[in-house]
């Protein structure tokens, strides 16, 4: 290697940054950054911290038993950034870290190959929420700053979309939960309590641009044909909305996803035993680590 | 597979029409949305997209603080100046009673020793707060002129009852208010607690 090509040749942290992984990972950090600087929220930053040591941790004690010489995972972060941005405030630690366990452990046992079968953080939350009764506050979508904020949630965003290659799906996803949204809201139906003008704004539009730019997009749980993509985008955002529409609450989001990520698993399924589809396959494969 | 199959301009063609269906969609909420927070006297509507505090710190603003309440810290307004709050009061409530409420009947003198003895009248009066995040019913009992107990009747709130109940009608009970602390992470259910509250006891004033 010539003293010129050493020169060039960009160093780790950089390289890393440039990957999707990366990417998601500095955008997420950024936008938990900017909404800690609300006075209230900045002890947040702790249940931050808890679940991302949690998370390098279980995903640590994973590597080690399947005698990984990496023991340091990238999507262990993004998975304890997303669990702790989107639990409330006031979760306590323990069940912020244990949100982590839970997400982080679906990701090595719900397996197909060796990709996870759904979201790793959305598996996490909806525990969360069920069992441990746990509030979501999706706070990092900066829901709780000034509405002009929801910009920079919009451009941070549509970058990772762009950089990890899921536009489509992207773009797929907030059409149809905004157009469904609209035929809500002429047709007069949905619940008094989670009406379709509270879903537009903020701060409920801002969860919803939060899981569609940074947990839709994930590689290993989402397709990578842009004809998936954009299937996998409209069933996630039918789901979601008709779950609105009839039972309300926070959690129709990740419901949506995890039913788009099954949908995933059963089209893989079903492709293995088509061999041009598995050829397809073969030739866009996702990362087969998850965040 | 990759992106420059997209193209730049299918790209902003797709953006465009996304964008479309919001806007589409969010003007024809607009007055629906309006509507949520019309129903409040004296709140200022920002629009539909800007933030405006809830009912509740309205009423921080208006109302006197009674003796009871010198050693609590009340949330002030200002600090919650950047949530997103659409908060109305249901038409259920007293929400149009007045903070200041005119005597009728007794003499001074029997109305200022009755002051003295009992804030409110003896009952259950029931108050409504609702905000972009759903509503919260309540009733408060009020015995011997002091509040005796708060009950949650109806809770259709985005955040668990759990988080809220039963620390805020305890805390209630305890300081004899509706200036409760806000409980962060449920900035909305405290603040629809603290309206609901707040009208309960309007209605229960002596």
């Amino acid at each position: 290697m010539t003293k010129r090509e050493t020169q060039t040749r960009p160093s780790g942290i950089r390289r890393f940054l440039n990957t999707p992984k990366g990417i998601v990972l500095s955008v997420l950090a950024g936008l938990t950054l900017l909404a800690a600087l609300r006075p209230q929220d900045h002890l947040v930053l702790v249940n931050v911290l808890v679940a991302v040591v949690t998370g390098l941790l279980v995903d640590g004690a994973v590597a080690l038993l399947q005698r990984r010489k990496r023991l340091f995972s990238d999507g262990a972060v993004i998975t304890g950034l997303i669990v702790a941005s989107v639990l409330g405030h006031a979760t306590p630690l323990w069940i912020v870290a244990a949100t982590t366990v839970i997400a982080l452990i679906s990701k090595h046992i719900m397996v197909i190959g060796r990709k996870p079968l759904f979201n790793p953080a959305a598996v996490g939350l909806l525990v969360a929420i069920w069992v441990f009764h746990a509030g979501e506050s999706w706070w990092a979508s900066l829901a709780l700053m000034p509405a002009w904020m929801t910009l920079i949630v919009l451009i941070a965003g549509l970058t990772v979309a762009v950089r990890v290659n899921k536009f489509p799906q992207v773009t797929a996803f907030l059409g149809t939960y905004f157009g469904l949204l609209l035929v809500m809201a002429i047709s007069h139906t949905g619940l008094p309590s989670d009406t379709p003008a509270d879903a537009l704004r903020v701060p409920f539009v801002n969860s919803a641009l939060y899981l569609a730019f940074f947990m839709l997009t994930d590689p290993p749980t989402s397709p990578a044909a842009y004809r998936q993509q954009v299937l996998f985008g409209i069933l996630a955002a039918v789901v979601a909305t008709a779950i609105f529409a009839t039972v309300g609450g926070l959690s129709y989001l990740l419901l949506g996803l995890l039913s788009a990520n099954l949908w995933k698993v059963v089209w893989v399924r079903g492709s293995q035993r088509r061999p041009a589809a598995r050829e397809r396959q073969r030739a866009t494969p996702g990362a087969a680590d998850s965040w | 597979m990759d992106m420059a199959r997209i193209g730049k301009r299918l790209m902003a063609v797709c953006s465009v029409a996304v964008t479309t269906v919001y806007a589409a969609g969010y003007i024809y909420t607009m007055p629906s949305a309006q509507a949520s927070t019309n129903g409040i006297p004296n709140l200022s509507s920002g629009g539909p997209t800007q933030s405006t505090p809830g009912a509740a710190a309205k009423a921080y603003q208006s109302h006197q603080p009674t003796a009871n309440q010198q050693h609590k810290v009340p949330h002030q307004p200002g600090a919650s100046g950047s949530d997103k709050h659409k908060a109305s009061n249901s038409s259920t409530t007293t929400g149009q009673s007045k903070p200041k409420t005119a005597a009728k009947g007794t003499g001074k003198a029997v109305k200022k020793a009755k002051a003295a003895t009992a804030l409110y009248k003896d009952g259950v009066y029931t108050g409504v707060g609702n905000n972009a995040y759903g509503s919260l019913a309540l009733s408060v009992t009020i015995a011997k002129g002091r509040i005796a107990k708060v009950v949650i009747n109806q809770y259709s709130m985005h955040y668990p009852q759990s988080v809220i109940d039963p620390q805020l009608p305890e805390e209630a009970v305890k300081m004899q208010t509706w200036k409760i602390y806000l409980i962060s992470g449920a900035t909305a259910s405290t603040y629809n607690f603290a309206e609901a509250m707040y009208y309960a006891l309007q209605k229960a004033k002596a």
